[in-house]
């Protein structure tokens, strides 16, 4: 199949844009890098009236280092975050699970805004995303605000921007010298999304115990839980085997709870297991990015 | 409408539809068949195209969006560097089987070897993930590329 007719327009700046999208509504759609958008288009499974071609907006398109956190614009490339010296210093996992994006060509053109709006249940950026807490940066005619992920973030496909918003940047908050960041990514074949993405975020205290753990697991086409408070009475505990071992039982348990028991559901719960203990080690330890992907 | 299309380092100006693909275009109305159409869903690779210099597939692009843009596909008028060395490879090492997915792959690794010259067998592997063969010959593949990065090197160093 191809794409169906649309109009094409194709914009230079933020103010532009939002003032096109004010006026076009629901009849358009915003095309970033359109790895996952086109193919949609020419499966027809959306056919908008209007296509606002986003590509050119170069001031959509940086990695900045701020006072609170790291910046990075909506257009910014998978593999400029995968490449990125500034990204590397301050969320080095987050450039580790951009270059497990899809494949290279992919990489070159899929956005970070793009794959944010779009939430696919088994995308790389919305975990990231709802593991570090980011906040959106969000424009509309009716002016500047921002948003957690998390609160955006509903359901699978579902990214619950207002009408006639776009996501103009993403800002990652900068995070605490005691914090390691550990993710696994389970492919069934490379370059496909993965059937499993499990990621832990902990932060020791000075006594080497748990002063914050933060888990998010992508599995089974449902909504990425973010798993937090259920560790609060671990608060404290120094993170040794035994105490993993009862974190990922918790894990285990929550997410048997939301993707099913059926045999493909146990199959993942089994490797969800084992990555699970995998990352928890790594988090503990003393290497920052943990195990290999 | 009318586009000015630069492909190959030619401005090439042809009608199309805001929703021609880039792969259809190249193919159907400029006549350059070397880039492949395989699952138009972003998936084999076959239509891998070089747009300003980087990796991109042909079938995830409108022909529109590339005004102003460099398209490279392997019919490139001036073979880079990298390509021809690629090229020598794949025939010494027999890296061609039917041939539907090599444009892609010489396209891909043209850029990657550019990149990253000092590559090793595990980051070809992990690129090479996405570029389908349905012949399933990646090994002499894998090799091929091998081999035209340590010609590369050999190049550089002299």
């Amino acid at each position: 199949m191809k794409p169906a007719p649309f109009s094409y327009h194709r914009l230079q700046t933020v103010a532009e844009l939002v003032g096109l999208k004010a006026r076009l509504g629901d009849a358009a759609v915003i095309l970033a890098g359109g790895q996952s958008l086109v193919p949609m288009l020419t499966l027809r499974l959306s056919r908008p009236e209007h296509v606002i071609d986003v590509n050119d907006i170069v001031e959509m398109d940086h990695i900045l280092p701020e006072q609170d956190g790291l910046r990075i614009g909506a257009l910014v490339r998978h593999q400029h975050v995968a490449e990125s010296a500034v990204v590397a210093t301050h969320l080095p996992l987050l450039r580790r699970m951009a270059g497990g994006i899809g494949n290279y060509a992919v990489r070159q053109r899929g956005t970070i805004g793009g794959s944010l709006v779009l939430a696919d249940p088994a995308a790389h950026m919305p975990l990231a995303a709802l593991l570090f807490d980011a906040r959106l940066v969000l424009r509309s005619a009716r002016g500047v605000r921002t948003a957690a992920y998390r609160d955006l973030y509903r359901s699978p496909l579902n990214c619950a921007l207002d009408a006639g918003e776009v996501v103009v940047s993403v800002c990652f908050p900068r995070q605490p010298e005691a914090m390691r960041a550990v993710a696994e990514m389970f492919h069934v074949t490379a370059g496909s999304f993965p059937a499993l993405i499990c990621a832990v975020r902990l932060v020791a205290d000075a006594q080497g115990g748990l002063a914050g753990l933060t888990i998010v697991v992508a599995a089974g086409a449902v909504r990425p839980p973010v798993m937090e408070g259920m560790f609060d009475d671990l608060r404290g505990v120094r993170p040794d085997a035994a105490l993993r071992g009862e974190v990922v039982r918790r894990v285990v348990a929550h997410m048997g709870g939301l993707i099913g028991q059926d045999a493909a559901g146990r199959y993942l719960l089994s490797v969800l297991e084992g990555r699970m203990a995998m990352c928890l080690a790594g988090a503990a330890g003393d290497t920052k990015e943990g195990a290999g992907a | 409408m009318i586009i000015s299309l630069t492909v190959n380092g030619e401005v090439r100006d042809v009608a199309v539809e805001p929703h021609y693909l880039l792969s259809d275009v190249l193919r159907d109305r400029l006549d350059l068949t070397a880039t492949h159409v395989g699952c138009e869903q972003g998936i084999c690779g076959a239509c891998t195209v070089l747009v300003d210099g980087q990796p991109a597939r042909a079938c995830l692009l409108f022909a529109v969006q590339m005004e102003g843009h460099a398209v490279t596909t392997l019919e490139g008028g001036a073979p880079s560097v990298e390509l021809r060395a690629l090229r020598a490879a794949f025939h010494t090492h027999h890296a061609q089987q039917c041939g539907f997915c090599t444009p892609g792959i010489l396209m891909t690794f043209a850029a990657y070897l550019r990149d990253h010259p000092d590559c090793d067998e595990a980051g070809v592997r992990a690129v090479l993930g996405g570029n389908l063969c349905r012949c399933t010959g990646y090994g002499p593949i894998v090799r091929a590329i091998m081999a035209a990065s340590a010609a590369l090197r050999e190049v550089a160093d002299v």
